[in-house]
């Protein structure tokens, strides 16, 4: 081994393991880095009126907003550690490449907003101000996502009345700071109690909880995000099956409907077939009417 | 056949063979999106170019059938373009009858999905099928005759 280039090798792959390191030293839940992109889907927007405007807010809307709220996180994060602007422009770029904000946590929110809002209000729309939310999940897809359907997130578009978010993780714990440093204190152990939200109509004191169903969630989903999401000790392997899993989830609230999803949801009982009772009766008539002539006409 | 007779068919089939031909202009338009609906009528499938190539035959053969309707080589040009009909609208409702049976995950169709197996939309020719059968009427009254 020669001596003398040992120390310049050493510095570089320590250079590199450091700026590695240095992009990903906080997770952020935003996004999968190397995710698919979702399947073909369609979600109805939540409509509400903001101070008597009518205001229609899409998944992709939501989507957008966690995505900007995410990068805005990330870019402070890098200027704490002193980098140029320069710098910092080309690591939010690489990271946030065909990030479209659409997670699970997101898609999640936005559902089960979707549901609250149609079991609480029916056919009417509601009046952002009337709407309060209380999230189990401490989470900035679910939090981004509801703060931007009550107005309370910073920096939401043309907000004219708010609505109300309380975020009470299952063990009872009020979080009242929702900026993601704080968020992240709390994201170590959720298993599935933390899918779960109440929807509240301020005006009447009606109530609508929505919880997650079992299953919706791979077998193991829960322990493998603990290990590559906040232990940081999954094997490349155990990342790509978080990967695949974290995929499965997304697009199963993206796509699957609110029976499958959620508890308590019945599944719509299909009406009577009345035209295939028709056509069939038809069919039958017919086929008898052509045995009865073909008998007769065997019997001259 | 009478003349009554001769002048309700020359009618009714030039009628039927104008629907038949203008379903077909139909079809042959579907193709190009690959699928058409319209109210309960659908066009669909891989053999959408094909139906439509039949049912513009059906057309013709009914069209040309209709001048001296009685002539038994006229009222076979009406004949083979009802059994065309029968045909593909035969193949439909079979098609119907084979899936109505099995359930998506058991093997028997409840009774709510087996009924649902025959709602609508139907294809052009499922609509032509019953206006058709009148063809029966006039080869039962040439074997008479004869």
């Amino acid at each position: 081994m020669e001596s003398g280039k040992l120390p310049l090798k050493a510095v570089v792959i320590a250079a590199l393991v450091l700026l590695a390191l240095s992009t990903a030293v906080i997770s952020v839940d935003a996004h999968m880095p190397g995710a698919k992109a979702p399947p073909e889907f369609e979600l109805s927007p939540i409509v509400i009126t903001d101070d008597g405007t009518e205001v229609e807010i899409t998944i992709e809307d939501v989507g957008n907003y966690h995505n900007g709220r995410m990068a805005e996180f990330k870019t402070n994060m890098l200027k704490k550690q002193n980098k140029t602007d320069a710098e910092i422009g080309k690591i939010i770029e690489k990271e946030f490449a065909g990030a479209t904000g659409i997670c699970p946590c997101s898609s999640c929110a936005f559902r089960a907003a979707l549901l609250g809002i149609s079991e609480l209000w029916g056919d009417e729309i509601p009046e952002r101000a009337d709407i309060k939310f209380i999230s189990r999940r401490p989470t900035p897809g679910v939090t981004q996502c509801l703060q931007y359907i009550t107005g309370t997130g910073p920096k939401v578009p043309d907000v004219k009345s708010k609505g109300e978010l309380q975020m009470i993780l299952p063990d009872g714990t009020e979080v009242t700071d929702l900026s993601v440093p704080s968020l992240k204190k709390y994201m170590v152990d959720m298993d599935l109690s933390t899918w779960n939200f109440v929807i509240i109509r301020k005006s009447t004191g009606d109530e609508f909880e929505v919880q997650v169903k079992e299953g919706v969630h791979p077998e193991g989903f829960f322990e493998l995000r603990k290990k590559v999401k906040v232990d940081k000790m999954a094997t490349p392997e155990e990342i790509d099956e978080f990967r695949v899993q974290w995929e499965a989830v997304r697009d199963a609230f993206l796509t699957q409907p609110d029976w499958e999803l959620f508890e308590g949801v019945e599944e719509p009982e299909e009406p009577f077939p009345v035209g295939g009772a028709i056509f069939f009766s038809i069919l039958v008539t017919g086929v008898g009417l052509l045995l009865v002539l073909s008998f007769r006409g065997k019997a001259r | 056949m009478n003349e009554t007779e001769e002048n309700f068919g020359s009618i009714y089939f030039a009628v039927l063979g104008a629907v038949a031909l203008a379903f077909g202009v139909a079809e042959l338009i579907a193709t190009v999106p690959g699928e058409a609906s319209w109210g309960i009528m659908e066009m669909s499938g891989i053999f959408l170019p094909w139906r439509a190539i039949i049912l513009l035959s059906v057309g013709f053969f009914y069209l040309s059938s209709v001048k001296n309707f009685a002539e038994v080589h006229q009222l076979a040009k009406a004949v083979m373009a009802s059994i065309m009909i029968w045909i593909v609208a035969g193949i439909a409702i079979w098609a119907r009858i084979a899936g109505s049976i099995p359930g998506e995950e058991t093997w028997f169709n409840s009774l709510e999905g087996f009924l649902a197996s025959y709602a609508p939309p139907y294809c052009p020719e499922m609509f032509l099928l019953p206006f058709s059968l009148v063809i029966v009427y006039y080869v039962l009254k040439e074997k008479e005759e004869k």
